[in-house]
């Protein structure tokens, strides 16, 4: 029984052209619109590894420790790579650079407290500096702290054995606190900024997936179709119904997606910076999350055609465009005011997914997403199945 | 005695304050072609959903084989078929994979529904048509797939609910014959209809519902027989002075004269050769007539005189 639902639920979605064309051809069109757009822009942040960072230097004290290093960081003949783009400048020079966006940030130097970073809106780069800083003045301390206590030792020989342990200690204490002093380890190749467009693509194209929901569910409900109500005539069970559509949803979905990921790395060679099969770990939950909250739609909808078609479209319309499908940036503002509609946003966590897997590796944070979308396909599924689990009604 | 494919017995169901079925209770022989009829309203296929537990209803039990009808009775569903009045098949398979995919729901081994299939393709002359989708198909046809679908499965009792809706009379013609084997070969059928007509032709018991009430039930003969009008005839006259109006009442076996436009319509209530001594009356009398006819009486007169309506309104 079950094989037969899954083969005609197959037939019945690979013979609906309209779901296939929004299915797979729009995202394949959009993805080449992307791509006529600012393909170029990322293949070249991508060929040429992370560019300069444009940053202004406001400082009070040009001999001060902090505005050597950046001086330092800045030189194109340094022998290492070039980390920023130094303007030097005083305050309000500074900010109006900031606010012509000429420069991503602004260092605040005065020579006595510790360096201060301004950055008028969230990114990689304003995540970069703020690192920077972060790392900066944690070694600063160690190193000073050290060179301050190495001093008093030098003054008092009886005290210096005391003091280079006390010394050793701090100084392991101040490592070990991982927060602290541990950088944010970038891939060797991160990806462009701008592949964040190319994510909420696939994002979009897998909440798509919600519209093929509601074909199989009207198909098994009486009170949506003369179809449902002859199925619910019958003696099949209905749990093996929704379980074969939302296999045979999930298969096509993941085709879908193999294609469109197959064609932005490969035909408009554009690199995800993650291992395939991570990429198409999360674009297949991305899939299961479209179909399972397309059958929640379709459960809450009831009989109106119109609504089974616009509730899944603004859904998916909804979650692609706060996951940064038309707005760059976007996600990140919500991350920092928001967070929680980034968490319950599948768009965004799948966006968020393939970002931190193409910016930073594989890591918790990949992961943590994976695991809210796994928890997102199993409430769907369980109230799915709390709704279906009637078999009459008040009315049809 | 015949065994009781269906029981209904005391059933009663709202929609929010409209009573559609109204304490309406019915048995259904084993072997039986059983006629719903009603006008568009009367409650018929709500009560065939409700025989089918797809409708909640208030109150009322309901046995299909012997056994309570339950949501979950799936072994009494497997001996179900069910044809709905609304053409409820699968746009993007082609006739030949409808009839499989439904078939399907009820039988498990391939080879054998493979054999159903052919058998519903041949029973519905849907032969010709086996690789089409249904969207190439004319109504009658679309009709004809509806039914196979419903009826694949050899099932024990199968439930018509207004099949013959918006078809061609060849293809009625078509359906009837169909129901009429499908009957022959055993199967228990229910058919509900607002035309007096098929219902009358085919079947062997006949309901009669009117705002969710078993207002009527017997045979067409029986029915026909329980009206006080045997025989109506009407005579195209353009005057009738009111003495010849009365003559006419009183002829034997006339019970009532009335005048509509042109037409004089006059009841009978038995006997024979009531056209003639009208005829002979009017002639009598110098009365210019013009087309003198008959009629017997129908369901609808049934309808109308237990209801006061036109089973058409």
């Amino acid at each position: 029984m079950f094989l037969h639902l899954l083969i005609y639920k197959f037939r019945q979605i690979l013979r609906t052209r309209w779901v296939l064309g929004w299915t797979l051809l729009f995202p394949l069109i959009l993805a080449t619109a992307f791509y006529a757009g600012f393909g170029s822009i990322i293949k070249e942040e991508s060929a040429g590894g992370m560019d300069p960072v444009p940053v202004a230097l406001a400082s009070q004290d040009a001999d001060s420790p902090f505005s050597q290093m950046i001086r330092e960081l800045s030189k194109k003949d340094a022998g290492q790579d070039q980390i920023f783009e130094l303007t030097a400048a005083d305050d309000q020079q500074a900010r109006a650079l900031l606010e012509d966006g000429r420069v991503t940030g602004i260092y605040y130097d005065n020579g006595e407290e510790d360096p201060g970073l301004t950055v008028a809106e969230t990114g990689m780069n304003q995540t970069m500096l703020s690192e920077f800083l972060k790392i900066y003045i944690n070694n600063y301390t160690v190193i000073k702290e050290n060179a301050e206590a190495a001093a008093e030792g030098a003054a008092d020989p009886r005290q210096a054995g005391r003091l280079a342990q006390e010394m050793a200690e701090k100084t392991q204490q101040i490592l070990s606190e991982e927060d602290a002093v541990e950088p944010v380890k970038f891939r060797e190749d991160p990806i462009a900024p701008d592949m964040q467009f190319f994510f909420a693509l696939i994002a979009m194209a897998s909440l798509f997936s919600s519209w093929m929901s509601t074909i199989f569910m009207e198909s098994i409900s009486a009170d949506k179709s003369a179809q449902g109500l002859r199925f619910e005539c019958s003696p099949a069970s209905k749990f093996q119904a929704v379980a074969a559509s939302a296999i045979s949803g999930i298969i096509i979905q993941f085709a879908a997606n193999l294609v469109l990921v197959l064609y932005i790395e490969h035909v408009l060679g554009l690199p995800f910076g993650t291992p395939f099969p991570f990429v198409l770990l999360v674009t297949t939950l991305g899939g299961g999350v479209g179909i399972c909250s397309g059958m929640v739609i379709s459960c809450i909808t009831g009989s109106s055609e119109s609504l089974n078609v616009a509730i899944p479209l603004a859904f998916t319309m909804i979650c692609s465009f706060l996951s940064g499908l038309m707005v760059s940036g976007i996600r990140e503002t919500i991350e920092l005011h928001a967070p929680v509609i980034n968490r319950i946003n599948p768009a965004a966590v799948l966006s968020d997914a393939l970002c931190q897997a193409g910016t930073y590796g594989v890591d918790s944070r990949y992961w943590t997403d994976v695991l809210i979308l796994v928890i997102m396909v199993a409430v769907c599924l369980v109230l799915t199945s709390i709704r279906l689990s009637r078999r009459n009604y008040d009315n049809i | 005695m015949e065994t009781a494919v269906v029981k209904v017995d005391n059933l009663v169901k709202r929609y929010k304050e409209k009573l559609a079925v109204d304490h309406f209770s019915l048995t259904i022989r084993e072997g039986e072609i059983l006629g719903l009829l009603g006008p568009n309203g009367s409650g018929k296929t709500t009560t065939i959903n409700c025989m089918l537990s797809i409708l909640k209803y208030d109150k009322g039990d309901i046995e299909i084989f012997g056994r309570k009808m339950t949501p979950d009775a799936r072994d009494i569903k497997a001996q179900i078929g069910v044809v709905m009045q609304n053409v409820a098949v699968i746009d993007n398979l082609s006739v030949y994979e409808n009839i499989d995919f439904f078939c399907g729901l009820y039988i498990k081994d391939k080879a054998r529904r493979r054999e159903l299939v052919d058998q519903a393709v041949e029973m519905t002359g849907l032969k010709d048509y086996v690789k089409y989708r249904p969207k190439k198909l004319s109504g009658g046809l679309l009709r004809r797939l509806n039914i196979a679908c419903g009826i694949a499965h050899r099932p024990k009792l199968i439930i018509f609910d207004e099949p013959t809706v918006a078809v061609d009379p060849q293809s009625r013609n078509s359906i009837l014959d169909g129901i009429r084997t499908l009957n022959e070969e055993g199967a228990t059928i229910i058919y509900t209809s607002h035309y007096m007509e098929e219902v009358e032709e085919l079947c062997s018991r006949i309901v009669i519902m009117d705002k969710g009430k078993n207002v009527a039930e017997g045979t067409a003969v029986s029915l026909k027989e329980s009206l006080r009008n045997r025989e109506t005839i009407i005579v195209e006259v353009r005057e009738l002075p009111e003495n010849v109006m009365d003559g006419l009442r009183a002829i034997n076996h006339v019970y009532s004269v009335q005048r509509s436009g042109e037409k004089i319509i006059i009841r009978c209530d038995g006997g024979s050769h009531n056209l003639v001594h009208i005829i002979n009356y009017l002639m009598e009398q110098n009365i210019d007539f013009g087309r003198v006819h008959s009629e017997l009486p129908t369901l609808n007169d049934v309808f109308l005189e237990i209801t006061g309506k036109e089973l058409r309104d």
